[in-house]
């Protein structure tokens, strides 16, 4: 009867203790592994792997004293993901007879899903004497599918006086150190954007304008 | 002699190793900015989130994640053994170290999900934990005077509610094991004899 009694005692600390030394193992085993891969590089244990060069390229930019100017569209580069930034597909185009203006972007689709693009407006204004030069928008909403890409084609209408305003010498571009871009209106995959103002001539990636 | 089983504990082990391997797949709670623009998975075992198409991890998260997988696997499996051995003397620690894990869990999460929206909210994001909601980013921290008005929305998927039906089970199996354990040891039946039955119709 005794002996029955001693050896339950000692099967109830034999599963006890495995028990605590199980609720150990798995609860900082895990924690430990990855602390000791990251033994080198801790900011890594909250930075997912993914954006290691976008951390990197903002270190940089920190660190030369550049921190305004449009740092997401130059550097966002995220391993796995499709996104590009959207592209000039060719120079804008101005129709003097008929005023019309018109430039064409190219736009992926990085997602899984369909991407909508409902609105795109924005007004141009002169730099030199902040009138309005015209409004450009895109005719209707547009689908991108999956992994795609697609042409957007932006129009507007600028009258030729306003046209000459901000056009570069004989160029017959807009040169984008004569513009102002108010009131962006941007409707893309259900998120809403609106910018009061944007000088364009400070966004590198649209230097093709 | 009959074996003695607690079904709540047998029927808590198997759902918890349901949850588990559902979890792998499928998030507790699933938030989602825009047309999957931005997404957050987000579960104990299971937590990514999305950005334009891309999954990505936290190594940190990672690891948390892993230790929710091992407790959610020790706790299923050692609920299960203590389930068919409910009267032997180490039953109680069993009992005691598998019932527990899940609401801890699930505890956890819950609390970790509540602080998260709250600490967003102090900075001007509601972000909705069920249903959907047009969410203005604060206008402080963006550059040219943007306005940024995204669709958000949250919502608890099937892994959240097994759970909760798993930490259910497991606490019944906790209060079940008090009578499972302390019944009293049931004779082999035995075929009562003539005698016997017509001693037991005069008593009554």
């Amino acid at each position: 009867m005794l002996n029955n009694t001693n050896q339950r005692t000692v099967d109830m600390n034999t599963v006890k203790i495995a028990l605590t030394l199980l609720t150990i193992a798995i609860t900082v085993g895990p924690l430990v592994y990855v602390v000791f891969i990251y033994r080198d590089n801790l900011i890594g244990l909250v930075l997912p792997p993914q954006f290691a060069n976008l951390g990197q390229n903002l270190g940089q930019n920190m660190s030369n004293g550049n921190s305004s100017g449009n740092p997401l569209s130059s550097q966002l580069n995220i391993t796995g993901s499709n996104f590009q930034m959207p592209k000039l597909v060719s120079n804008p185009q101005y129709n003097p007879d008929t005023g019309e203006f018109s430039l064409s972007v190219n736009v992926t689709n990085p997602l899984t899903n369909e991407l909508s693009i409902d609105q795109l407006s924005v007004q141009i204004q002169s730099k030199d004497n902040n009138t309005l030069v015209g409004n450009i928008s895109i005719p209707q909403p547009i689908n991108i599918q999956p992994g795609e890409s697609s042409i957007i084609n932006v129009t507007g209408i600028m009258p030729q006086d306003m046209f000459n305003q901000i056009s570069g010498h004989n160029t017959g571009n807009i040169d984008v150190n004569n513009i102002i871009l108010k009131n962006l209106d941007v409707d893309v995959g259900g998120v809403k954007i609106h910018i009061d103002e944007i000088d364009p001539s400070s966004i590198q990636s649209l230097g093709g304008l | 002699m009959e074996r003695r089983i607690n079904w709540f504990g047998l029927a808590a082990g198997v759902i918890t190793l349901i949850v588990l391997v559902i979890s792998l797949y499928v998030p507790w709670w699933q938030l989602t900015v825009g047309e999957n623009l931005m997404e957050v998975n987000a579960s104990p075992v299971n937590t990514n989130f999305g950005l334009l198409g891309a999954q990505f991890t936290i190594p940190l998260i990672w690891a948390l994640n892993l230790v929710c997988i091992l407790t959610f696997t020790a706790s299923g499996i050692v609920m299960l053994i203590y389930s068919f051995i409910p009267t032997k003397s180490y039953s109680k620690h069993l009992l005691g170290f598998s019932y527990k894990k899940p609401l801890y869990v699930l505890i956890i999460f819950v609390a970790g999900l509540l602080v998260i929206t709250s600490i967003a909210g102090l900075f001007g994001m509601s972000i909705p934990l069920i249903g959907s909601k047009n969410l203005m980013l604060p206008t402080q921290f963006l550059p040219m005077g943007a306005s940024i008005s995204v669709l958000v929305s949250g919502s608890f998927q099937l892994p959240f509610w097994l759970a909760i039906v798993a930490t259910a089970l497991c606490i019944a199996a906790r209060l079940y094991h008090r009578r499972v354990a302390k019944a009293p040891k049931t004779e082999p039946a035995t075929a009562a004899s003539p005698n016997e039955t017509a001693a037991t119709d005069e008593t009554a």
